[in-house]
């Protein structure tokens, strides 16, 4: 069965947005009667990250069940998944980036990974998203052995978790240093089909100019979650490569630029059809999250609305239909 | 219960902001978002006909187009017309003609849908009827009890939303008002904000005219006018001392209005109509159409209609 | 005389119900100040809600003309440089009517409409008034009139003159004499606008003489300046007017007092409408 989720990170676009309680309050209600029963948290760290990490959940809600209480108060059955970058450090435990192709960081993802599950599971969430691998940027070249190396850090958070009833789903983006050389499907070959799972983000990989619909075709077992939103462009000038690509060419749109990479879900110009995502999603008998998506919205509340929509005039039928 | 949104609308474009007249794209993306929350239907305002006309080509062909989005109907529309005393004030009987052929020519624009109810302010700004006087509330009487005829003989009732600002707001000069006006001809829909800044309680309010409502604006206020505000020149709406942003979605922190209670009331009374959610100048101080829409939307699913099956169950 | 520069308040007015507060007025008074700017210009409104655009509202929210000017100066703005009116669009203060520069049955009209914003510009020693030419292509349909427009610009130039007040025409790109000459001047050469292209412009110049740029086919009255070349204005003639017939709202113009009394589907005034 499928589930619908949105994601929250839309809500917060610079680093002192989105803290207050009544504004957590307000952006669960618009995913609530938008249409959702879920959320996905983005992690963050600091006092201006009140949804960003258990700790942070706790000295705002009481407790990491305090929050669910919260979410729950707001008509959302729960938090689906949570959304972990390895690469951001964190200042409750004074832990730095840590980078899976790095072997000396493993057990700092895994340890952190844990403890987003741990919470996660307190919750009622079902998914742990993580970004497997830093920027292309970054890591220009993943040989065979970094990809190894990448693997057997998500195998070993894989296993770790998933006494905690939680899956683990790799997530890939159109930034990623997995996109060249075929990076993507050479991962999927090297980690554990049992407990490494992936998360197809339509948008993320239409910008990536890779298919979704195959994708889900080609790995129906593989896909753990899916992040559901449109996209406005294709980076066909390989601009991903560029330093600092994520506030050059996600944020600032690159050289020629683009406004928005993202978009809401059937509107034009998006390339992604979404229809077919779910069609291809129902047929493989896909049983979990869709989170629909919207980082980047210049407008949070329209975004959902309008995704909301969608999902009730379009997208739901064709679930329906086939059951 | 039925609800439907009272169509004040502003997102942002290239351009500034906009409402949602501007293109067909922009309406599209406003009747989504309003149909997404769970509204069933768009109340309007009619001097929106020109625009109509000139992008849908009929009513019945915009009606449509709402539709087609999944609302199922225009239910009211807001004749906000600017009174003016030399030209058109209840109160004045030289401009009652001019008043009528004017809903004669409203309600024939209209005539290829069916509405509930023409809303009007019936009453012009307070300060363009000082002094307030029983005789000139009972001359503006006179004028709904024919503009409700003509609009029943149109099929559609005429019901009064009195602004704070309004020369017909405090509770003797409603009281004045309704008891010169014809039950069959004039009605009254409550606006709980707009009752609730000048000081008279809504549900006290609606309780005592319950028979003669036929709709209403729900709606919150931070702020009641205990400084004259009503009679500001040359305006109350925006320009008032006591606050720059009277009006609030329902749900919202901070509110005056007891929807509970409100909620309690219109069922206990039997009430079968729509219920219409408005939040006019949302988008003051920070604010947002969109998200008020959806607050106030989440407002009626999440606490009203357990009030509403509380309260039937009794 | 000498230039200086001004600058358009009505980036301010982003819709009917926004830059209402006279706090907000403070505001951008004092960011135009800070940007270098002395003067402001105006634009003429209606209703309560355009309450630097009426001079019965501008004169009730600050007390008087006077008192407007000390407001500004305490923004460190010197003057009111300029205001911009269309006497096509309909006002409810002068009972909605929808008036035309091409029919000369509206030019009584339009100059007793022009007289409220004269006086206030003269106690305002504000020195000019720039005024749209005509309405829009789409509205004016085949009725536009050369010389109905020109004359009744002489005689607005003469009573503005009367007030020491001069009038500039403004031409914009939705005027049916406007769209032939895009090409000319305006488009190609960002480096060089023509002259021409000026006449409506976000700063504009405050002070300057237009007498240079006046037209020759339009013999202008000694208070008006018109900022069209006669070759851009006669090869209009031939090629804008095609514009589609009025569908719509015919005969409502006898209902005076209701909003909107649009004869063309037009975004009618009525969206400024003062009720909730």
């Amino acid at each position: 069965m499928i589930e619908w989720s949105y994601a929250i990170n839309q809500w917060k676009p610079s680093f002192d947005d989105f803290t207050r309680r009544r504004d957590h309050e307000r952006a669960l209600r618009v995913i609530s009667i938008s249409g959702f029963t879920g959320v996905e948290l983005t992690t963050g760290t600091g006092r201006w990250e009140p949804l960003g990490n258990p700790e942070q959940l706790a000295a705002n809600f009481g407790s990491v069940r305090g929050f669910a209480d919260f979410v729950r108060d707001a008509a959302l059955d729960r938090v689906s998944s949570w959304f972990y970058d390895p690469l951001l450090g964190f200042r409750e435990d004074l832990s730095a980036p840590a980078d899976p192709a790095d072997p000396d960081a493993h057990a700092s993802v895994r340890a952190h990974a844990t403890w987003f599950a741990s919470a996660l599971a307190d919750l009622g969430g079902q998914v742990l998203v993580v970004r497997p691998t830093a920027s292309a940027w970054q890591r220009p070249q993943l040989d065979d052995g970094a990809i190894g190396t990448i693997a057997k850090c998500w195998n070993d958070v894989g296993r770790a978790i998933a006494p905690l009833g939680v899956r683990l789903a790799l997530h890939f983006d159109f930034l990623s240093a997995l996109r060249p050389d075929d990076g993507l499907e050479r991962l999927i070959a090297a980690t554990d089909t049992e407990t490494v799972g992936f998360s197809v983000d339509t948008g993320e990989f239409v910008a990536a100019g890779l298919d979704p619909v195959a994708f889900i075709d080609r790995h129906p077992h593989r896909v753990a979650h899916v992040q559901l939103k449109n996209a406005a462009a294709v980076d066909d000038r390989d601009e991903y490569t560029r330093r600092n690509a994520e506030h050059h060419v996600r944020k600032g749109g690159g050289a020629r630029p683009v406004p928005r990479w993202f978009l809401e879900l059937g509107v034009a110009p998006g390339l992604v059809d979404a229809e077919a995502v779910v069609r291809a999603l129902v047929a493989h008998e896909y049983d979990g999250w869709v989170t629909v998506e919207s980082d980047l919205s210049p407008h949070p509340p329209t975004s959902a609305m309008l995704n909301g929509w969608y999902l009730q005039h379009v997208l739901q039928s064709i679930v329906e239909e086939a059951r | 219960m039925k609800w439907s949104y009272m169509d004040h609308w502003r997102s942002a474009s290239p351009n500034g902001p906009i409402d949602q007249w501007q293109t067909l794209d922009s309406m599209d993306r406003f009747l989504k978002q309003v149909a997404a929350v769970g509204y069933d239907a768009i109340d309007t305002f009619d001097h929106r006909y020109f625009q109509i006309m000139d992008q849908y080509g009929s009513v019945s062909n915009y009606q449509e187009f709402v539709q087609e989005r999944g609302l199922e109907r225009i239910v009211n529309t807001f004749h906000a017309a600017v009174y003016d005393p030399r030209t058109y004030a209840p109160h004045v009987p030289e401009t009652h003609a001019n008043i009528l052929e004017d809903f004669r020519v409203t309600m024939d624009r209209w005539s290829g849908i069916s509405l509930d109810n023409i809303i009007v302010m019936p009453a012009t700004l307070y300060y363009d009827m000082e002094p307030v006087t029983d005789d000139k509330i009972k001359t503006t009487a006179e004028l709904w009890n024919k503009v409700g005829a003509i609009t029943l003989d149109a099929g559609v009732k005429l019901t009064c939303h009195h602004e704070f600002f309004c020369g017909i707001q405090s509770k003797h000069e409603l009281d004045v008002f309704y008891a010169n006006t014809d039950p069959a001809l004039v009605n009254l829909f409550v606006d709980t904000a707009q009752h609730c800044i000048a000081t008279v309680d809504p549900v006290d309010f609606y309780e005592q005219y319950a028979d003669r409502v036929t709709g209403f604006h729900f709606k919150d206020t931070r702020h009641q006018d205990l400084v004259g505000d009503y009679r500001r020149r040359p305006d109350a709406e925006l320009m008032a001392t006591t606050t720059p942003k009277w009006f609030h979605e329902m749900g919202d922190e901070g509110g005056l209005v007891d929807f509970e209670a409100f909620m309690r009331a219109v069922v206990r009374n039997g009430y079968e109509g729509w219920l219409s959610v408005e939040h006019d100048k949302a988008n003051k101080l920070g604010g947002d159409h969109a998200e008020s829409t959806a607050i106030a939307r989440w407002y009626a699913k999440n606490v009203l209609d357990r009030i509403v099956a509380e309260e039937g169950s009794k | 005389m000498t230039a200086g520069w001004s600058y358009a308040l009505n980036q301010w007015r982003q819709s009917p119900t926004s830059f209402v507060r006279l706090e907000e007025h403070e505001r951008a008074f004092k960011t135009v100040s800070a940007a270098g700017f002395r003067a402001v210009e105006l634009w003429a409104g209606t209703g309560r809600w355009s309450n630097l655009g009426r001079p019965e509202h501008l004169r009730l929210n600050y007390g008087s003309a006077a008192g407007f000017l000390d407001r500004l100066a305490e923004c460190g703005i010197d003057a009111v440089s300029s205001l911009t009116w269309d006497p096509s669009a309909p006002a409810a203060e002068e009972g909605f009517e929808l008036r035309s520069t091409s029919r000369p049955a509206d030019h009584g009209a339009i100059l007793r409409a022009a007289e409220t914003y004269l006086e206030l510009l003269s106690e305002l020693g504000c020195e000019r008034i720039v005024v749209r030419a005509t309405e829009p292509a789409g509205r004016l349909g085949s009725g536009f009139d050369a010389a109905a427009v020109a004359s009744v610009l002489d005689r607005l130039g003469a009573a503005a003159q009367d007030h020491g007040v001069r009038v500039a025409v403004d031409i914009d790109c939705l005027s049916p004499s406007a769209r032939p000459t895009a090409s000319r001047g305006c488009s190609s050469s960002p480096t060089a606008p023509s002259s021409t292209c000026r006449s409506a412009p976000r700063i504009s110049s405050w002070r300057a003489s237009t007498r240079s740029r006046s037209s020759a086919t339009t013999r202008p009255a000694s208070g008006t300046s018109i900022s069209r070349t006669p070759t851009s204005r006669t090869r209009k003639r031939a090629t804008c007017f095609r514009v589609r017939k009025s569908t719509s709202c015919r005969g409502t113009r006898a209902v005076r007092s209701n909003a909107g009394s649009s004869s063309s589907g037009a975004t009618p005034v009525s969206s400024t409408l003062p009720l909730c």
